[in-house]
């Protein structure tokens, strides 16, 4: 919200300190001015409403006549600003008492103004989150609402976020979301997910480089960091990332500058860092596979997006909101939303808009529990043909003697589907078993399959792919 | 009339608060100009009259 054309009153005797803050605020609008009582009175009653009042608690008239100006001044429909030398406990808590927004100590510097007119701002946006919740991030369920509620605090602060919820929640899109809700526009937002790009490009991506910094760097190219100048930066999968590129960000994140590859001349760059990760940082910190002084930098504010299965009451609420975006409309028998509560979606957010999707092409408009994919109907995993997880089921049994050894039909599957497709499969499950057995922890499970970062999620890619 | 002993420390810090806000102004870039420069000279000179009036109040005191 762009503060502008403001109707606004300055109550203060000190002629400097009028100056002062008529002249920081002079271009958000028209203001009146008085240095006693009885001249701002003539003013609330001569124009009746006012945006913003500030109010010195000692007048020319009176000391602490400020004070009883504070209802009158409320009345106009103002934001009401004490403003004070006083440091007294008492005359605080009593203008507070008597209604007053906010208390700003004298002299006052511009940093504290800006954070009263943000203050300002948020309570004149008060319905912004409330539509937030209703039109951008579908949901309804209280714990979560009560979770982003936290974003009303992001607006007045320059901390850090920090995102955490399984595969498909939507951390990437919140992390647009709440870019768009801080600058007010979709430019420079940069993503990068620190797990899709090998380690030896992901510094470069992140930093940038110089021509000739390394063999193929035939031109310079501007890092993440330098382009998320004045906007922000958006980092997936943040765990991921090795020890070595941990402590190059760090460094980048506390002093706001950095070398690209082969400059010798840093660059700044001012941007608002918001990672998200499905691990628990803090375990793996415990554990040593994550910086500690990295962990703390980037924390800041964290919101937790729970799994779909844990909220399935916004499963119907999805269900609309996907169906109408879709070319045909579709509607659901309440049986088939039955079972689409009931499912509990490994892939969450991103697997239910992905089912939405695909019914709206196949099925007819009215889609019934047998329209819905058998995994669905049997509340079972798409890829693996397995029931859902539960507390007894967290499996630590061993896969099962097909992997090790080739069954009959297993050789008939290969004869049919070729040597490729067949290995693929025994990939996605092998994968697929290990990762969920860990409870989705990245780092454990490759530390058993003994496969590389990239190889796993080049597999679980093609998992997700096959959700569709 | 003589103020008492605290009136006068606030009314000093409070003048002195004042003038440090108005250089304040003068020292930022975007807000600096000429029309901003002609308002707050004249202000500044009296505020600093008024400290030294209510120095001389309170030096008695303070020896």
């Amino acid at each position: 919200m762009i503060l502008k054309n403001l109707n606004m009153m300055v109550v203060e005797d000190d002629d400097l300190q009028r100056l002062a803050l008529t002249q920081n605020l002079q271009n958000l609008g028209n203001f009146y001015e008085a240095t006693s009582k009885k001249e701002a009175l003539q003013h609330i009653k001569d124009h009746k409403q006012f945006d913003l009042v500030f109010l010195d608690l000692d007048l020319i008239d009176g000391d602490l006549l400020g004070l009883e100006l504070i209802r009158p001044a409320l009345e106009t429909g103002a934001y009401v600003v004490v403003l004070s030398g006083r440091q007294e406990d008492e005359s605080i808590m009593t203008a507070y008492k008597n209604g007053c927004h906010d208390y700003l100590c004298k002299p006052f510097n511009k940093k504290s103004l800006e954070l009263v007119l943000t203050k300002f701002t948020m309570a004149q946006s008060k319905g912004e989150l409330r539509d937030f919740l209703a039109r951008d991030y579908i949901t309804r369920d209280p714990e979560l609402m009560k979770s982003l509620e936290i974003i009303n605090d992001i607006k007045l602060s320059n901390e850090p976020v920090l995102l955490s919820g399984p595969t498909g929640t939507g951390k990437s899109y919140l992390a647009k979301l709440i870019h768009q809700i801080l600058f007010k526009t979709e430019e420079r937002f940069m993503e990068l997910n620190c797990s899709e790009i090998p380690e030896n490009l992901l510094e470069s991506e992140l930093f940038g480089y110089e021509k000739g910094a390394f063999s193929g760097a035939e031109t310079s190219k501007k890092g993440k960091l330098l382009l998320a100048d004045g906007g922000s930066l958006f980092l997936d999968e943040v765990a991921t990332m090795s020890e070595l590129l941990q402590q190059k960000l760090l460094k980048a994140i506390e002093e706001k500058r950095f070398f690209p590859l082969g400059s010798e001349k840093p660059v700044s760059s001012n941007f608002r860092l918001i990672s998200a990760t499905c691990e628990d940082l803090g375990q793996l910190v415990r554990e040593k596979k994550f910086r500690e002084d990295l962990y703390f930098r980037i924390e800041g504010f964290k919101i937790h997006l729970k799994p779909l299965s844990k909220r399935s009451s916004d499963v119907e609420l999805l269900l609309k909101h996907f169906s109408k975006q879709t070319q045909r409309r579709i509607v659901f028998t309440p049986e088939a939303k039955e079972s689409l509560k009931k499912y509990y979606w490994p892939g969450n957010i991103r697997e239910l808009q992905k089912l939405v999707n695909k019914l709206s092409i196949k099925s007819q408009g009215i889609i019934n529990e047998n329209d819905l994919p058998e995994n669905v109907r049997l509340n079972n995993h798409p890829c693996l043909g397995e029931p859902a997880p539960t507390s007894e089921s967290q499996a630590t049994s061993a896969p099962e003697g097909e992997v090790f050894g080739l069954s009959e039909n297993q050789l008939a599957f290969v004869e049919k589907n070729g040597l490729r497709t067949f290995l693929q499969n025994i990939e996605n499950k092998t994968v697929n078993h290990f990762y969920r057995r860990n409870n989705e922890k990245v780092r454990q499970t490759l530390g058993q399959l003994k496969i590389s970062n990239s190889s796993f999620y080049k597999i679980l890619n093609r998992i997700k792919a096959q959700l569709t | 009339m003589m103020k008492d002993h605290s009136k006068l420390i606030h009314d000093m810090n409070s003048g002195l608060g004042s003038l440090g806000q108005a250089m304040e102004l003068l020292v930022d870039k975007e807000m600096r100009s000429n029309d901003l420069v002609d308002k707050i000279a004249p202000l500044s000179l009296e505020k600093i009259q008024s400290l030294i009036q209510i120095w001389e109040q309170l030096r008695p005191k303070l020896d």
